[in-house]
């Protein structure tokens, strides 16, 4: 197939990329107890990018018999497009490291998601009688990508990748949780989650004022991800949108603080052997106590800066790659999280917050609503507090930090421990 | 689609429905006068859904292979039982069209791309260092036909326009931006340059603005935000899946008084053009308006073909789903409260200290708890009914229940505007409004 549209669009265009995708979805939802929506699908796309002179064209189609038709729309895209004066060439050829593709999740069906699912439901009747599951959902997917250019990248990968989603309900209570994994999941963790949701049913009111927080690895992974992934993307620094576009070698964050980007991270969830251009995985060192090293690159940003790929690119068939972090790893601390815990006399442990897509991922502002959080009074976690609200911005708060030893997984790709900093609180 | 149909109906499936979206995108980005995408996406996904001895399987492919896709579905059904039921539906046959004053095929993509790089009109904005444009039509062909003899064919445009400007002065920047959507043609792009140059004033304006202090004040709220939260405070709870999951704080309260006597909302898909205008839902349902709330008094949910079945109601057309890979569940459409009789000068006149707040990135709703949070794009300090100075990232939250009894003026000047709502990793086009609204006491949160 790649071969044919390769052969298709070669004499035609200066330079070209083929991006192939196929996906296999299986997803079942429970809502109670009942099976609730149950699906399978298979989707199947094609993206070219083509280049005559500097201007660039990009087509894609789901309907791969029509190949040739989507090249000659590439064509005709670029024909009419301005030259893009930035742009230097697709991906070169690289040395990829071999990362361990597991296989466990090809054999994953809807039986094996039937007795995940009934596991789930009795691990939640042993732990309490009382908490019942409003819904949940498993989903499985399993991908292919190969990715051909003129620069002779010709690299082919598989991505296999299963989610969960739960929601407990107990009265007027609910607490909802996720987990991800490379590999098929086990319900195991559910006693836990539902111990602290027993916990977190009494609720109290905080105060307001600046207090201590212990962000959970989950609500710093969030934060994270809606304002440090905009300020280390290369596009934001070389627009001079990001907070750090001048701050190479500065000091930005506590010291305590370094941040690195491991797409080859045994056992990592977002590991592979390279991005979605082809340029191969490595490990990228952003933050190095508290100084700002480095930022995340994909081809186009690479050349400009000519500082290369750092194997960040992210795309669909139908997108133009865009910057996005791999494994991101935060380094641990040296202190126990129960030693951070209990280091704050009164405070708040917070594990989600509400409102995300509302944070200002350019300067980092932030006003949320604590979603679970819960009293931290005497070095004890406490009661599940309601009607709060935190404030402040990523960046001042970050110069001041308390890091837990433990590193635990955030979600999306995220490995840090619990970090201890201070905000503001509001309460109701 | 007709042959799948019985293929099904002989391995003896209760119901089915074979659907096919075929369609093709463009997109063009511009980014500080350079553009960033030009990109056309020609994209047809197949999907079909059965009942088979009381088991529900959809399965969905972007390769026309019908029969493959019957015997997968069929395959889903059989693992999970659940003893499903559909109520039973009139058969009807529809033919839509989406009117487009221009529609998007006759203007050239030459044409195009110059009309949206001619709205970076920055030049009279000294400290916009920054401006983004992302224009997106889709023309797509829907059809839809189920076993009870209902067939729907929708020749459908979606036209929409982002801008976007950044400014920056000293260390500070700001960023601000406007939206519009909807089932229509180019001509979504009349109004955009005044839309980019109201858009670049604001993210100037900003950089002067300041954190508000937090805490429980008075708050008038403009049109978008009052939209907002018709959509995220109300709607979402009113939605029947999460009512029978025991996930909303409305679960017993139809027939309740729940607002304020003036609190009129609807979900509306029958606007047409709007973003979130619904003329048959994703199951075969035909568009309606639905009163969710009747001066205080909760009246119903928001229901697909299932939710129906199990709550003995009648399905209101709110079978909604991202694409077909996805399952259709309760969503709403254009979700709005009704006008009162206020005029916006009574609700400042009555606010001693307090704030009116304006636009909104966003929010979000727990609808088990009713907390829910959203934030303004920015507002300005009320003091002693008069506007004071700017302020800047301001969010509102609360809980469902508390707050609707707070909201004591209606204006009479209701504005929609549309967005994307997100659900069970879903996005699917919505429209909201509000009139100006005065709210008692609400929970502001600020870093000041």
């Amino acid at each position: 197939m790649m071969g044919e549209v390769e052969d298709y669009v070669k004499g035609k265009v200066d330079a070209y990329e083929i991006f192939y995708e196929k996906s296999e979805v299986m997803s079942v939802s429970l809502q109670g107890n009942n099976p609730d929506n149950v699906s399978e699908g298979i989707s199947e796309g094609l993206g070219v990018r083509v280049v005559l002179g500097k201007k660039i064209g990009l087509a894609s189609t789901l309907n791969l018999s029509r190949f040739k038709e989507c090249c000659d729309t590439a064509i005709k895209i670029a024909k009419l497009n301005n030259p893009d004066h930035h742009f230097v060439k697709f991906q070169e050829k690289g040395k990829y490291s071999e990362v361990k593709e597991n296989k466990e999740l090809a054999s994953f069906g809807f039986e094996e998601i039937k007795k995940y699912l009934e596991d789930l439901r009795s691990e939640v009747k042993d732990a309490d009688k009382k908490t019942k599951i409003a819904s949940a959902n498993y989903t499985r997917a399993l991908g292919e990508c190969r990715i051909k250019n003129s620069e002779g990248v010709d690299v082919e990968w598989q991505t296999a990748f299963n989610s969960r989603y739960c929601e407990l309900v107990q009265g007027k209570n609910a607490l909802g949780f996720t987990d991800e994994a490379v590999v098929p999941l086990v319900p195991k963790k559910v006693a836990e989650e539902v111990k602290r949701f027993l916990l977190m049913r009494k609720k109290k009111k905080v105060g307001s004022g600046m207090m201590e927080v212990v962000m959970h690895p989950e609500a710093f992974a969030d934060l994270l991800a809606s304002s440090f992934h905009f300020a280390v993307d290369a596009e934001n620094v070389f627009l001079k949108k990001s907070v750090f576009w001048d701050k190479v070698g500065q000091k930005v964050f506590d010291e305590k603080l370094s941040i690195v980007d491991d797409a080859l991270l045994e056992g990592g969830v977002r590991s592979r052997k390279c991005d979605d251009e082809g340029a191969p995985s490595r490990k990228t060192v952003l933050v190095e106590h508290g100084k700002l090293k480095g930022f995340l690159y994909d081809s186009y940003y690479g050349h400009l800066e000519s500082k290369g790929s750092t194997g960040n690119s992210m795309r669909s068939v139908a997108s133009s790659p865009s910057i996005g972090p791999s494994n991101l790893i935060v380094g641990q601390g040296d202190r126990s999280t129960e030693e951070v815990l209990s280091s704050v006399k009164k405070g708040l442990y917070v594990k989600r917050m509400m409102g995300l897509h509302t944070v200002d991922s350019a300067s980092g502002d932030f006003s949320l609503a604590v979603a679970e959080g819960q009293l931290l009074e005497k070095g004890e976690v406490k009661e599940g507090v309601k009607g709060t609200m935190i404030a402040g911005n990523l960046y001042e708060l970050l110069k001041s930090v308390e890091l837990g030893k433990e590193r635990m997984y955030g979600g999306d790709g995220h490995y840090i421990p619990h970090v201890l900093t201070r905000m503001r609180v509001i309460g109701a | 689609m007709h042959a799948v149909l019985e293929y099904a109906l002989e391995k003896g499936v209760g119901y089915a429905e074979v659907k096919s979206v075929a369609g093709e995108r463009t997109t063009i980005e511009v980014l500080d006068r350079e553009v960033k995408e030009l990109s056309s996406n020609t994209s047809q996904l197949f999907s079909v859904r059965v009942l088979y001895k009381g088991g529900e399987g959809i399965a969905f492919s972007s390769k026309k292979e019908g029969k493959d896709l019957v015997e997968k579905a069929l395959a889903a059904a059989r693992s999970f039982r659940k003893g499903v039921k559909l109520p039973v539906l009139k058969a009807f046959q529809k033919k839509i069209k989406t009117k487009c004053e221009v529609h998007p095929k006759d203007i050239s993509l030459e044409e195009k791309k110059k009309d949206v790089l001619r709205l970076d009109v920055r030049d009279n904005f000294k400290r916009v260092n920054s401006c983004r444009m992302l224009y997106t039509e889709s023309v797509k062909n829907v059809l839809f036909e189920n076993s009870e003899g209902t067939s729907v064919e929708w020749d459908d445009v979606v036209s929409g326009i982002m801008v976007q400007a950044f400014a920056k002065e000293g260390i500070k920047s700001e960023n601000f931006y406007d939206v519009d959507r909807g089932h229509k043609g180019y001509e979504i792009l009349e109004g955009a340059r005044e839309k980019m140059q109201e858009t670049m004033r604001m993210a100037e304006a900003l950089l002067s603005a300041k954190h508000p202090i937090g805490g429980v004040f008075p708050v008038v709220a403009d049109q978008r935000l009052g939209g907002v939260f018709a959509h995220e405070a109300v709607g979402h709870g009113c939605e029947a899946d999460l009512v029978l999951q025991n996930n909303s704080l409305l679960k017993n309260k139809i027939g309740k008084k729940i607002g304020a006597d003036g609190l009129t909302l609807i979900d509306d898909g029958t606007r047409e053009g709007v973003y979130g205008w619904v003329p048959v839902d994703d199951e075969g349902v035909e568009g309606q308006k639905t009163v969710l709330i009747d001066c205080g008094v909760l009246k119903s949910f928001l229901h697909s073909r299932e939710t129906a079945a199990k709550m003995n109601a009648v399905p209101t057309g709110n079978g909604r789903a991202e694409s077909l890979a996805y399952p259709a569940i309760p969503r709403m459409r254009c979700t709005y409260i009704n006008e009162g009789d206020a005029s916006f000068e009574e609700m400042l006149s009555g606010v001693k200290e307090g704030y009116y707040l304006k636009g909104t990135t966003g929010g979000e709703v727990n609808p088990a708890t009713g907390e829910f949070l959203f934030n303004a794009q920015y507002g300005f300090k009320v003091e002693k009914g008069d506007l004071a100075e700017m302020v800047k990232a301001v969010s509102l939250q609360g809980s469902i229940l508390k707050i609707l009894p707070q909201i004591v003026l209606f204006g009479k000047d209701l504005k929609f505007s549309h967005g994307t709502c997100g659900k069970n990793g879903q996005g699917v086009p919505v429209s909201d409004g509000a009139p100006h609204m005065l709210l008692e006491k609400a929970q502001v949160g600020g870093q000041g």
